[in-house]
């Protein structure tokens, strides 16, 4: 798959102020760890080329430029993502309205508790989930379509703490969510 | 000569040990006036530090020796609204179980507080490890988690050097 944003810089993703142009519907098809996706493609010519305004999941959204979602509850990630956008590459935003809408979704259908994270943007453009919960701790960076956890429950290095590498699984990112929220 | 008493070239700033006891400022961003947010306050007022209130691009996060600026916390401020949260040394320097296995050899790091005055802040100093990193993913994932524990167990048993703006206009009494 290539893209015209792929490996593009913040800067050049910020003077498409979040409206994101793809050049392949193809897109849609390495994109299949999201299940929730949809598309609205606004042209489609005889090139194939497509100039769409991408709707990332039904839960998290991007539309005429404003983040929206459909649940209260994520209104201020919505917010913050969207003040944070200028720094974000576009696969990196993709991937984090992915992980956020499927662990929303993970949350309120195992009735689990939820809360909102803490959001920061790395020194790589990497996106930063925190979530604290009692003494447990949950970390996702997001770069690209890669993202990384951290689980904390204690302060020693070695035995207090696991990190590792998942994808939009439903199965291993419930097994993370039921973590924290126990 | 211990290499922590050896002056950076052209530098004619005094250094010295930093004591086990002494008391290190951070500098906390204020959540209103920053797009970084250094902490989050909880509904019930509990407040944890993110591993993003001691990211540093050299992987040494500065701190600001409390004795050299006269036990006054104002001087690690950048501007008013900043907070700044205490850590002591010997806890920093507590952090000895950080390793790293390099073709099969464990490395384990030795986290220190060293002094590096500059000239516009002579309390200056860092938290640097021995030997270096050998990969940015030991000090991001593991290192900033404890230093950012240390800050929380810091805030629960002696609360803020100076508060952040928010905290400070959120417990502001109001007058009658």
């Amino acid at each position: 798959m290539r893209t015209s944003f792929m490996n593009e810089s913040p800067i050049e993703s910020r003077r498409r102020s979040s409206q994101l142009i793809i050049e392949s519907p193809s897109i849609w098809n390495d994109l299949n760890q999201a299940p929730n996706l949809k598309k609205q493609p606004i042209h489609n010519n005889a090139s194939k080329t497509v100039d769409a305004q991408i709707t990332y999941t039904e839960t998290i959204f991007i539309e005429k430029g404003k983040f929206l979602t459909n649940y209260p509850e994520l209104n201020i990630a919505a917010l913050r993502l969207e003040k944070l956008s200028y720094q974000i590459g576009s696969m990196t935003l993709h991937t984090t309205f992915a992980l956020l809408a499927k662990l929303f979704d993970i949350a309120q259908k195992n009735n689990l508790w939820w809360s909102l994270p803490l959001i920061n943007i790395g020194f790589d453009s990497e996106v930063i989930f925190e979530w604290w919960h009692d003494d447990r701790k949950l970390d996702f960076d997001i770069s690209h379509s890669s993202i990384n956890y951290m689980k904390v429950w204690g302060a020693d290095i070695d035995n207090d703490m696991e990190d590792g590498s998942t994808t939009i699984n439903e199965s291993y990112l419930t097994s993370l969510w039921k973590w924290i929220a126990s | 000569m211990d290499s922590q008493l050896t002056p950076k070239a052209g530098c004619e700033l005094e250094v010295s040990l930093v004591d086990n006891e002494e008391l290190l400022y951070r500098r906390i961003f204020s959540i209103a006036h920053s797009d970084v947010q250094h902490y989050k306050i909880f509904s019930e007022g509990k407040i944890n530090f993110s591993t993003m209130a001691f990211s540093d691009k050299s992987l040494s996060p500065s701190v600001d020796r409390a004795c050299l600026h006269g036990s006054d916390a104002a001087k690690t401020q950048s501007t008013d609204s900043d907070g700044v949260i205490g850590l002591i040394a010997k806890n920093v320097r507590a952090i000895d179980d950080v390793s790293s296995d390099k073709d099969g050899v464990e490395v384990v790091y030795k986290i220190d507080v060293i002094h590096r005055p500059k000239l516009e802040n002579k309390a200056h100093a860092q938290i640097e490890p021995s030997p270096q990193y050998a990969s940015e993913k030991i000090f991001n994932k593991k290192v900033r988690q404890r230093l950012a524990r240390l800050a929380d167990q810091r805030l629960v048993s002696y609360g803020w050097e100076i508060e952040p703006s928010e905290i400070r206009r959120e417990n502001k009494v109001p007058s009658t």
